[in-house]
């Protein structure tokens, strides 16, 4: 649609070459054809589609992110933002299906901690390469927004517009036991801020016009300032217990969520990172061993996600590796394998549905776009994914991945995965729209339902891990 | 043949007495340029272009006759709309929309080599990053003083990659047209303050003194850049954009929204290139693309794309240049094509990427780039098809005349 | 309409648990408890009776599973196994219910570096036939235990393949901490290293001379083995011992395989040629990745092994790796692409530290994400009884099998699965991890 948009200027030459053969720049055929007149009348048909995309995803089974499962039921997006979930929904005649029956929907995934998902490392906005591999890995592996740098951005392959959703939402504060010094100039820094916003509020709030001068920013960190007044997240990126316990504390003392990137030993101080109301981003496969030299309990643990979310602490997930190194040859660390990871976290005792959080809602949140993605609810963006199975287990493909309102891949369509247990034939295409209510088009109807029976034998075939060959 | 009535008119009427420069040029086959080939083809040549051509036309005697061989066959020349000519002149970053390539252009003794690989007309661009500057016409030639430049602004080359500064580049242009325009209207407007103020002096004769002061009122100059941006707002200055990645004409056609501009685009292939992304886009406007004659993979595999059959297939107007700019590059490149039209490139398309369209790239498409009445009479004389393996050029001409190489004496 | 409000969605939503296995909740293992200081199933302890759901027996060419078995242990050995309804458990027999939880046999890798100090990658010369890598040996390292609780309880122990022939693994235990009861069989392989890696070695002796040396260090070897052959069968003058070339006699013998470092066809094919064609010798493909699946049906004619990894995909590009590139437009599993081609002997490695000791099982999990079938459990037993009988000790280990060591591991589910964590593990009859008594560790 965006080459309707911008037509004009090369219709220009189009028109030149088959009315006069030959001219290329100066016949006076193009400005008729190619005039202002005529682009603003592309436009104007192009925002009417634009004011009524409809896209309408049926049958498969629903997995909110909120907790609820809807099995067999619809979501109806329109114009990118969720209209309708659940059941007996009306479907618009105009609407894009995808049948998504004997699959699962889940929203789309957020890499909190990823790096080259976008095909630049640049800002995202200028430099985004909606065509990269990496973007359309990312897309396979059910990722929709990811983490570049200091933005958190989406992965509308193809397209350029509106990518970024939120940037500069951590505020990164360094803080190490090899550097006590720096802890206590933290603490004073921190002290000074919090001086400072009571200075600027009584300021503000004092009518009198004699007041004084504003109170004076030189030495205050106002970055800290923003973290205190809730503008933006401090984050910390430690991982033993003893700086873990020291960032509760400082949390608690000077009044923020502060948010552990690592943690490793979160495990062990779990219950005043929770009083701290920290959210921990981890990777469940670390393995740091504990020091010999400790008594106390320490080192990483892959129950480290569960114990954390056990004590109201909040946990995203992050993988091994943040790139994508399966062009290494080795899969299963990188990026992609971010519900694997979720995994590994159930393996320490997290719940499927705290596992599903970590890698959605919560670092929705962190990067306070939690109002826009993260779950499939009415009103936010339609971002989800089509899988053929349990999103956490390992022989689950992401068949398809919409990004507000608008497929952007597809398993089938794509080189790299489509060979590796190929959907049904049925499935290949959405299926057209059919109305079950009107007679005539019942037949029609039947077809696709019957098709749709085969992805659930499909599904049977899968290879089997629980069970079923004791033959 | 579209051509026969018209033919036979022209030789009918335009023959009554034969100037010195007329010449009758046989070919047992002669391609057009434009899809057509024509059997035993007659071309008539006066004062430098085609008059008449035809297929078996009767040839009024008087009218000197070359006779080509039965093998050989006749191409239009070739043009390469977008080549240095041998010169490795790296160029410079930056905005400079003013600078004229052809004022670098030094000949050198590789022009020979261009010449002998048929190249007849060349768009000498300027090198660089960025706004590079403003490309040149001319003849592979250079016969003793004279210029060999035909037209010193046919378009204008941009680099781009996706980053902001190089986004910032291009709405710079229309930012530094408003600022002329701004200032312009200023001026405007304070002209038209004293002249009110003039009008309403009282005295007759203060009142003359003023006005004869101020004058007519002469619009303001602009700056060679912004000149050359008011050319390309006007779209009389083109612009071929090259870019790194099938992302960037995005991020272009983001920042350029509708302000106006008309580009073709330079797509230059590596291995990996990924333009396959955006050949629907591209090929639905018509757009002239340049291309390199090399086959590549889809990225991040090794499954094989011609993109320059990709391209053309969807619509796009493929002009094709050598893989290497220099003269054995151009010496190479027919081989290089024809390795594109083995992978499924169709060879009608081939030729015209090597002579039509390059010369609508360079705004002369309409003189030059095919052998049709009133063109120049730019053509080769090959030993053979033009993608056939060991096809020479055995004759160069330019203009009606033989630049290289001699045949049917 | 509001879904919530549905009544319909709360009936499904209820029907929406997750799997069976790990929804019900089960009471904790009681692990079996010492009787005169002595653990029952150990060696001169009480028998044990493991009484289990599903048994996943692993056997190489016959069953993959048992429902509702008993497995009886006694002297760290498997004695019998069976449905409940077959077998009479001996009344002064311990009894372990494992409840609704899968026994399996302990996994095995034949390619491990850190159950020692990695001191064994001897660059002086080209060919080190003589070194042992059981001189290296860490029992109960701190990497090895990791594994142990992940249910690896066998590995070999293998020099570096920085040279041609890197010298002996060991096969060893994971859950004990003296080398004494953690050997299983010493030498317990020979590491040869083709390609790659030994090209690199000090004077650069390419292909041409690393095959050279290969058949020459080998038919020195199978020399020196005739030599004692002929002595052993004929009596005369006993050869004098070189322990250079010792490990050639066990080779002959075929007690122990050669681990071979290959992969890429070309490379592979001269493996098989050289090695098993022209010498005669037992040895099993470790790594085989790139092309090398392509070569699968020939290894699977000559009834050779394949122990694949670390790399698990081959990428359809190779522009980060000379030798990748197999299927140009997809991104090829390797386990999937061996048994495209009809191969059934698909074993899994990680080269721990390559990947970790602990995500053995991940490397087969990821062959069955990109492509391999796992109907017949076929991920499960490449975790177990093919590695072990490419190694040379399908007859101790692998598989749960009368006779067989009692190395047993427990957990809700296939340890395919990285969901699902080992809850107890077994060896020679000895409970060797017991999350429950020490910590989950994995």
């Amino acid at each position: 649609m965006k080459a309707l948009q911008k037509r004009a200027p090369w219709m220009a030459l189009l028109g030149g070459f088959l009315i006069s053969g030959a001219l290329a720049w100066s016949s006076p055929a193009w400005q008729e054809e190619g005039g202002e007149g005529g682009d603003s009348a592309a436009q104007a048909t192009e925002e009417e589609e634009e004011g009524d995309r409809w896209y309408a995803v049926t049958g498969g089974d629903i997995y909110t992110g909120t907790g609820a499962i809807l099995k067999g039921a619809t979501l109806l997006s329109h114009n990118g933002k969720i209209r309708e979930v659940g059941y007996n929904v009306v479907v618009p005649e105009n609407a894009e299906v995808l049948d998504a029956t004997g699959y699962r929907v889940y929203p789309g995934l957020v890499a909190i901690a990823s790096s080259s998902l976008f095909g630049t490392g640049g800002d995202l906005e200028n430099s985004v390469d909606p065509f990269s591999e990496a973007m359309l890995l990312g897309l396979s592996t059910g990722i929709t927004s990811a983490v570049q740098g200091s933005e958190l951005g989406k992965l509308k392959r193809g397209s350029i517009e509106n990518v970024v959703l939120s940037k500069n939402f951590f505020h990164s504060i360094r803080f190490g036991s090899s550097n006590p010094a720096g802890k206590k100039d933290l603490r004073e820094k921190f002290e000074g801020a919090a001086r400072y916003i009571r200075e600027k509020k009584a300021w503000d709030q004092n009518p009198s016009k004699d007041k004084g001068p504003e109170p004076k920013r030189a030495g205050i960190d106002m970055g800290l300032v923003g973290v205190l007044t809730g503008e933006r997240l401090a984050t910390f990126f430690e991982n033993q217990r003893g700086d873990l316990l020291e960032i509760a504390r400082l949390a608690q003392r000077f009044g923020f969520r502060p948010v552990i990137q690592g943690g490793v030993e979160a495990w062990t101080v779990a219950d005043e990172l929770g009083r701290a109301g920290a959210t921990v981003i981890l990777t469940p496969r670390d393995r740091t061993p504990k020091s010999e030299t400790l008594v106390r309990d320490g080192g990483s643990s892959i129950e480290n996600a569960a114990i954390l979310h056990s004590h109201g602490v909040s946990v995203a997930i992050r993988t091994p590796g943040q790139g994508i190194s399966i062009f290494g040859g080795i899969a299963g660390s990188d990026i992609l394998a971010l519900p694997i990871s979720a995994a590994f976290a159930m393996r320490g005792g997290l719940s499927e549905q705290a596992a599903l959080e970590a890698i959605t809602i919560v670092p929705a949140r962190l990067a306070g776009v939690s109002h826009r993605i993260g779950t499939l609810e009415v009103g936010k963006d339609a971002d989800f994914i089509v899988t053929d199975g349990d999103l956490m287990h390992y022989a689950t493909f992401v068949q398809w991945a919409v990004v507000e309102g608008k497929m952007v891949y597809d398993k089938q369509a794509e080189m790299y995965f489509a060979h590796i247990r190929p959907r049904p034939e049925a499935d290949l295409a959405p299926a057209e729209k059919v109305d079950p209510g009107e007679g005539p088009k019942e037949e029609a109807g039947e077809k696709p339902a019957e098709e749709g029976e085969t992805p659930a034998e499909g599904e049977g075939d899968k290879p089997a891990d629980e069970g079923g060959e004791g033959k | 043949m579209r051509f026969f009535a018209l033919t036979l008119a022209l030789i009918g009427i335009g023959t009554p007495a034969f100037a010195g420069d007329l010449l009758a040029l046989k070919a047992r086959k002669l391609y057009v340029g434009n899809g057509e080939i024509l059997e035993h083809a007659v071309l008539l040549i006066d004062d430098g272009k085609i008059v008449t051509i035809g297929e078996d036309l009767p040839i009024e005697p008087g009218i000197p006759v070359r006779e080509l061989d039965d093998d050989q066959v006749v191409v239009p020349g070739f043009v390469n709309a977008y080549t240095r000519l041998g010169d490795g002149e790296n160029g410079r970053s930056g905005v400079n929309p003013h600078v004229k390539a052809g004022d670098g252009y030094y000949p050198t003794r590789d022009l020979e080599g261009f010449l002998e690989a048929g190249v007849v007309l060349a768009g000498y661009y300027a090198p660089g990053r960025g706004i590079t500057g403003q490309t040149a016409a001319m003849r592979p030639l250079w016969k003793g003083p004279g210029s060999p430049i035909l037209k010193d602004s046919v378009y204008l080359k941009i680099t781009m990659r996706s980053a902001k500064s190089d986004k910032d580049m291009i709405s710079g242009i229309y930012d530094d047209l408003e600022k002329f325009r701004e200032k312009e209207t200023k001026a405007k407007e304070k002209y038209d303050k004293a002249k009110e103020k003039a009008e309403e002096e009282k005295d007759k004769d203060k009142k003359k003194e003023a006005l004869a002061k101020l004058g007519d009122y002469s619009p303001l100059k602009p700056d060679p850049k912004t000149e050359a941006f008011l050319r390309l707002e006007s779209k009389e200055l083109p612009v071929l954009l090259s870019i790194d990645s099938a992302g960037t004409l995005l991020h272009f056609e983001q920042v350029l929204k509708d302000k106006p501009m008309q580009y073709s685009l330079r797509l230059p292939l590596s291995l990996e290139s990924d333009f396959g992304h955006i050949k629907e886009q591209v090929g639905k406007a018509g757009a002239i693309v340049v291309m390199d004659p090399t086959l590549t993979v889809n990225p991040g595999t090794r499954q094989q794309r011609n993109l320059p059959a990709e391209f053309a297939a969807a619509g796009a107007h493929l002009v094709l240049i050598p893989r290497n700019d220099n003269a054995r590059g151009h010496e190479n490149w027919r081989e290089e094509v024809a390795v594109m039209i083995r992978a499924g490139l169709d060879e009608n398309i081939a030729l015209r990427a090597m002579t039509l369209e390059p010369a609508n790239l360079l705004g002369m498409g309409e003189t030059h780039g095919s052998l049709e009445v009133g063109k120049f009479a730019d053509l080769l004389v090959l030993s053979a098809d033009p993608f056939e393996p060991g096809s020479e050029v055995e004759a160069v001409m330019i203009e009606g005349d033989f630049v290289h190489g001699e045949v049917g004496l | 309409m509001k879904p919530m409000k549905s009544l319909f969605a709360c009936v499904l939503l209820l029907g929406a648990l997750v799997p069976e296995l790990r929804a019900q909740g089960s009471e904790p293992l009681v692990a079996p408890h010492a009787v005169n200081g002595v653990e029952p199933g150990a060696k001169g302890g009480v028998g044990l009776a493991i009484v289990a759901k599903k048994i996943v027996l692993a056997e190489f060419n016959g069953r993959a599973v048992l429902d509702n078995g008993v497995i009886l242990v006694k002297d760290g050995t498997i004695q019998a196994v069976g449905a409940q309804s077959d077998i009479t458990i001996p009344a002064e027999y311990q009894i372990l219910d494992a409840q609704d939880r899968w026994v399996m046999p302990g996994m095995v890798e034949m390619h491990n570096h850190v159950a020692g100090r990695f001191g064994l990658n001897d660059m002086v010369y080209l060919a080190n036939p003589g070194l042992r890598a059981s001189a290296d040996v860490e029992p109960g390292n701190q990497l090895t235990r990791m594994g142990l609780a992940s249910g690896v309880t066998s590995v070999l122990y293998i020099p570096g393949s920085g040279t041609n022939v890197g010298g002996q693994g060991v096969l060893l235990r994971t859950g004990f901490d003296t080398y004494e009861r953690c050997e299983i069989r010493n030498p317990g392989s020979l590491k040869l290293a083709q390609a790659g890696n030994p090209e690199r070695w000090l004077m650069r002796p390419g292909r041409t001379l690393m095959n050279y040396n290969t058949r020459n260090t080998f038919r020195r070897g199978i020399a020196y083995a005739k030599k004692w052959e002929a002595y052993e069968k004929d009596g005369g003058i006993k050869p004098r011992l070189n322990p250079q070339w010792e490990v050639f006699r066990h080779l002959r013998k075929r007690e122990i395989h050669i681990s071979t470092h290959t992969q890429m066809y070309q490379v592979v094919l001269k493996t098989i040629t050289l090695v098993h064609d022209e010498l005669g010798l037992p040895f099993f493909i470790d790594h085989g990745t790139f092309d090398t699946w392509r070569l699968a049906a020939e290894a699977e004619k000559r009834e050779i092994f394949g122990v694949l990894g670390p790399r698990n995909v081959d990428p359809p590009t190779q522009s980060m790796i000379n030798w990748a590139g197999s299927a140009p437009e997809r991104m090829q599993g390797v386990a999937a692409g061996y048994q495209s081609q009809g191969f059934t002997r698909i074993g899994f490695n990680t080269d721990s530290p390559v990947i970790a000791q602990e995500e053995l099982q991940l490397q087969a999990s990821i062959g069955v994400r990109y492509g391999l079938d796992d109907t017949n459990m076929v991920a499960l037993r490449g975790l177990t009884i093919v590695p072990a009988m490419a190694g040379g000790i399908g007859d101790r280990v692998g598989s749960i099998e009368v006779g067989k060591d009692a190395d047993l591991i427990f957990a809700k589910g296939s340890v395919v699965d990285p969901r699902v964590p080992v809850e107890l593990v077994l060896q020679l009859g000895e409970v060797v991890y017991n999350p429950q008594a020490e910590g989950r560790r994995w």
